[in-house]
């Protein structure tokens, strides 16, 4: 028998609040250590980990324990924290060079809520930079490595969050999803991400990329061990006033999780028929079978604006908001500054240097579509177009319990296949931007393998604010396609 | 060669710059030409969004849609002036006191 980090996280957690099992909290975290440091130097999930904070929060759930206390449902679970939520006291990168050592004062919101509900922060985990891509490969330090196949990518941008999962360093991970930052990584990883609906969880501590688009989710082995965090982390938040005030907690909502009657909506513009990899199609060919099969019907629905139209809302939207979202990073309060001869003179050339390529488009399209003369054309356009296709989904919703389609386009690509090419990068994201786009609860859970033993993902979503039938249906699918998790083990494989 | 896609609209290089100088990023001339080109790909893309339909756009109210809890419209109780005003910064004189940034120093 494996290690007991390796087992579903609530009975892990059940075990260390049990006084009279010998599991305790600093087991685990100590394995979780261990793993990293076997593990990640080929793979370079982490930008850094945080043993000693990682084993105090270890400690204060064991004390806790003999002392008769309750640590909470999360009790000594390893947690990795995608680098653009705030850990207090440790540096914070986001992927990017401008922010220098910078530290944070405070914990993020949900990483607080995750650390009170017994989990241990055992480190930061890499991204594209301000979480801008969809493979990992625009962190300024270096890409993270697909554990599957060190020669892919992870996905992105919570890549190293999804890696860290795949590769057993720890069985839970928080990641941010704007676009699909969260779902992309776990279908090429092999495990489970979800976005809550938007407001679900507080963004309180994370640093923005697109205010209304960014949303903080769990990512993990099974649907049980992503439901487990979500419920730690959702709920209303003083500090972030898009949070909802209605429970979405998967525990507090109970109801029928069976498949036999489930309406499940296939959308003909998510259905990428030959645009998509013939392992991909196949992988979402034998999902829908084995829902029927499980007694759900199909039902064909249209939502006109997604698809690669989404795509272009998105890129209009996503950038604007991350040009005005950046805009503090000027070398003024914080971070990296290079001096210059002027104040302008100084911005420039600390945004010059500081930022990365990809950053750097992004920021000059948003200034784009919200200039005079272009935002009409653009930005205010794109913003009816949203509208619209919010429209679209709810009528294909009133219709269906769920949607179901492939999470993305591609199995995991290789490393550089699309780093010369923005735009084939931004297609990766044509199946998740609308999700976010529409503010929808999404979850990506692994599907099936390639014939080269290469992830892939199926990807379900529901209506606004259904996070709890979300989690339950996906964890009934779950059992139905029979795909368990896979460790990554490639960096065992001697170079 | 520029691509036309707005009316009026040329992507190249006097275009980026001006673009370059409204958000604050100064890049090298040697990058100016590739950034032009990637830039220009994705204005091709994002000019492709249709013109928003007309159609109702009213999502609440329709079965299977969650809503927040709203309460009602109706005013209740509020905090009193003395409780407004221990949340006011403080100030000395005429300025107010700012906290200490954090990690100043460290």
């Amino acid at each position: 028998m494996g290690h007991p980090l390796d087992l579903p996280a609530a009975v892990a957690a059940r075990r260390v609040r049990d006084a009279s099992d010998p599991l305790t909290a600093q087991a685990l975290v100590t394995e979780s250590l261990r793993r990293i440091e076997e593990r990640d130097g080929r793979i370079h999930a982490f930008l850094a980990t945080s043993p000693d904070l990682a084993l105090a929060q270890a400690e204060r759930v064991d004390r806790a324990v003999r002392e008769g206390r309750d640590p909470g449902p999360l009790a000594g679970l390893p947690l990795a924290v995608k680098d653009n939520l705030a850990v207090g006291g440790v540096a914070m990168t986001c992927g990017s060079r401008i922010l220098g050592s910078y530290r944070p004062p405070t914990d993020a919101t949900a990483v607080a809520l995750a650390v009170a509900s017994g989990a241990c922060v055992v480190g930061k985990t890499n991204l594209d930079e301000f979480a801008m891509g969809s493979s990992t490969e625009n962190s300024a330090f270096g890409p993270t490595r697909n554990p599957h196949d060190l020669t892919r990518v992870p996905g992105g941008s919570s890549g190293g969050s999804a890696a860290a999962v795949a590769a057993g360093m720890v069985p839970l991970a928080l990641g941010s999803d704007t676009g699909g930052s969260i779902r992309q990584p776990a279908a090429f990883c092999g495990i489970v991400g979800f976005k809550p609906t938007y407001g679900s969880v507080s963004r309180s501590g994370l640093v923005a990329f697109a205010s209304s688009l960014d949303q903080v989710g769990p990512l993990a082995r099974t649907v049980e061990d992503a439901a487990l965090l979500h419920d730690a982390i959702a709920g209303r938040d003083a500090d972030d006033m898009t949070t909802w005030a209605s429970c979405l907690r998967a525990s507090e909502k109970p109801g029928p999780d069976g498949l036999q009657g489930l309406r499940v909506g296939i959308a003909r513009e998510l259905d990428l028929g030959t645009d998509a990899d013939p392992a991909v199609r196949d992988v979402v060919d034998r999902t829908r079978a084995a829902l029927r099969s499980a007694g759900a019907i199909e039902v064909p629905v249209s939502v006109p604006l997604s698809g690669t139209a989404a795509i272009a809302i998105y890129y209009v939207i996503a950038p604007a908001e991350a040009s005005s979202n950046l805009a503090r990073f000027d070398g003024v309060r914080f971070g990296q500054r290079v001096e210059a001869t002027d104040l302008r003179a100084m911005y420039e050339a600390t945004r010059g240097r500081g930022f990365g390529a990809e950053v750097q488009r992004r920021i000059l399209i948003g200034t784009f579509v919200l200039s005079a003369g272009y935002a009409d054309a653009y930005y205010k356009r794109a913003m009816g177009a949203r509208a619209t296709l919010r429209a679209q989904f709810a009528e294909a919703l009133g219709q269906v319990d769920v949607l179901l389609s492939a999470t993305t386009p591609t199995v995991p690509f290789p490393l550089g296949a699309r780093s010369g090419n923005p735009v084939e990068m931004y297609l990766c994201d044509v199946l998740t931007v609308t999700a976010n786009l529409a503010g929808l609860p999404a979850l990506s859970l692994p599907g099936g393998y390639s014939r080269e033993g290469l992830p892939i993902g199926v990807q379900l979503w529901a209506a606004e604010g259904q996070d709890a039938r979300l989690l339950r249906i996906a964890a009934a699918t779950e059992r139905v396609l029979g795909v368990p998790f896979r460790q990554g083990s490639a960096w065992e494989v001697p170079a | 060669m520029s691509s036309t896609t707005e009316p009026g609209l040329r992507v190249d290089g006097e275009f980026v710059r001006a673009v370059l100088g409204l958000a604050k990023v100064a890049v090298s001339e040697a990058r100016l030409p590739a950034l032009v080109g990637e830039l220009r790909e994705i204005v091709a893309l994002i000019s492709s969004i249709p013109e928003p339909v007309e159609a109702a756009v009213h999502v609440d109210g329709r079965p299977g849609l969650a809503v927040q809890d709203l309460r009602p419209d109706v005013p209740g109780p509020t905090l009193t002036r003395r409780e407004i005003s221990s949340n006011a910064p403080a100030h000395d004189g005429a300025f107010l006191v700012v906290p200490k940034f954090h990690g100043e120093g460290a």
